[in-house]
């Protein structure tokens, strides 16, 4: 319990500190003759794979479901770490955009550019192939994949997308 | 001014590396990649000094989910082995997923979304190779004319790639450089389909990294 609130409270202090990180970035920029601004945006385009819904995990049962029916049902993962037995579903959606402009003498350029919000359903299976763990994650943009999913077998990850979902509701 | 001349042509493995192949720790793979343009006319896939070679390389493992990254730079045995397309990576055993590109002709943002697109071949680098040969890339692609005569790759057929088994070549290039390793093991690269396969050992519960 302790150490979910202090997870919790950790998440919160991460949170925190975006707008100030998001806000040093643009400084800096502006002093460099550029500009940049990110402009979130609701999270509704696909940028890659096939998102899966909350409600489209119903059928996963811990010490039930088999490895088969989650090929069934949600059709080939994306990946596959075989020594932890574990599947891996990925897709990203659009969370914001971000607006750049250089300034050149009497030129310029600018662009606009998507900012991703990586997801992944991690299911994990005990040695009979049945479902032992599962949860809909974010992977973090500063952490490697490889981090992202050692931790999540440790079982010592971030906060889920279910709960940045709950955290986010107003 | 080195970079210009041509000068970081070849780059031996280290004093780090070979002591890393010797204990087992890591493995040196030997790639080879004969390149042609749409008429068949070969290029040579490391033969630029002053911009990108015809050919570079991502390549994913464990810690990028499989996703290839593209490598900045690439290692030659010697001058006459990058002329003949050879080159070498120093890896950990492991599987990896390598991706062959063409030079940048567009803006940076453009060319990474164009690479996402690249076929992925499987490297299998087992643990108890030093030297391992992946096999020989077939491949061609459309070009265009340089300023300066000539012609660069501007893009690759991804369907036209095959992987030939040149091992007696491999042999006598090996047989130069490492005298001291033997002969290298074979296992050609083979054409990925499917899901990732990621392997690496699973942490210990709990354990802080």
């Amino acid at each position: 319990m302790a150490a979910k609130l202090f997870a919790n409270r950790s998440g919160a202090r991460k949170d925190a500190a975006w707008p100030l990180s998001a806000l040093l970035i643009c400084a800096v920029a502006f002093l460099a003759a550029c500009v940049v601004l990110p402009v979130p945006t609701p999270e509704r385009k696909v940028l890659e794979g096939t998102p899966v819904a909350e409600e489209q995990l119903d059928f996963l049962s811990a010490g039930v479901t088999t490895k088969q029916d989650v090929v069934d049902n949600l059709g080939d993962p994306d990946l596959i770490w075989e020594d932890a037995n574990l599947f891996g579903y990925d897709w990203v959606m659009r969370q914001g955009i971000l607006l750049w402009a250089v300034g050149m003498g009497y030129g310029g350029a600018g662009g606009a550019e998507d900012i991703p919000k990586h997801y992944s359903l991690l299911i994990q299976f005990d040695e009979h192939d049945r479902v032992q763990r599962f949860e809909r994650a974010i992977r973090p943009a500063m952490k490697s994949y490889g981090d992202f999913l050692k931790d999540w077998v440790r079982g010592s990850n971030g906060a889920s997308a279910k709960d940045e979902q709950d955290r986010t509701k107003p | 001014m080195i970079w210009a001349a041509g000068c970081a042509s070849t780059r031996l493995p280290a004093a780090s590396d070979t002591t890393a192949v010797d204990a087992g720790e890591k493995v040196i793979v030997l790639l080879r990649v004969v390149a042609a343009d749409e008429s068949q006319q070969r290029l040579e896939p490391f033969g630029s000094v002053t911009a990108d070679n015809n050919i570079s390389f991502g390549l994913g493992s464990f810690d990028t989910g499989g996703e290839p990254e593209r490598l900045q730079s690439q290692r030659f045995l010697s001058k006459e082995s990058r002329a003949t397309g050879w080159t070498y990576f120093v890896l950990p055993p492991g599987l990896y997923y390598l991706a062959i590109y063409p030079p940048r002709h567009t803006d940076i943002a453009s060319f990474r979304r164009s690479l996402r697109n690249a076929a992925r071949w499987r490297l299998d680098v087992p643990a108890s190779a030093r030297l391992l040969y992946a096999g020989t890339l077939h491949l061609t692609g459309g070009s265009n004319k340089v300023i300066f005569g000539g012609r660069v790759l501007s893009s690759i057929d991804d369907h036209c790639i095959s992987v030939a088994d040149e091992r007696d070549l491999v042999q006598a290039l090996t047989g130069e450089h490492f005298p001291a390793w033997g002969k290298p093991r074979v296992a050609l690269l083979q054409r990925h389909q499917g899901p990732i396969i990621l392997r690496s050992p699973v942490p210990p519960p709990g354990q802080p990294r």
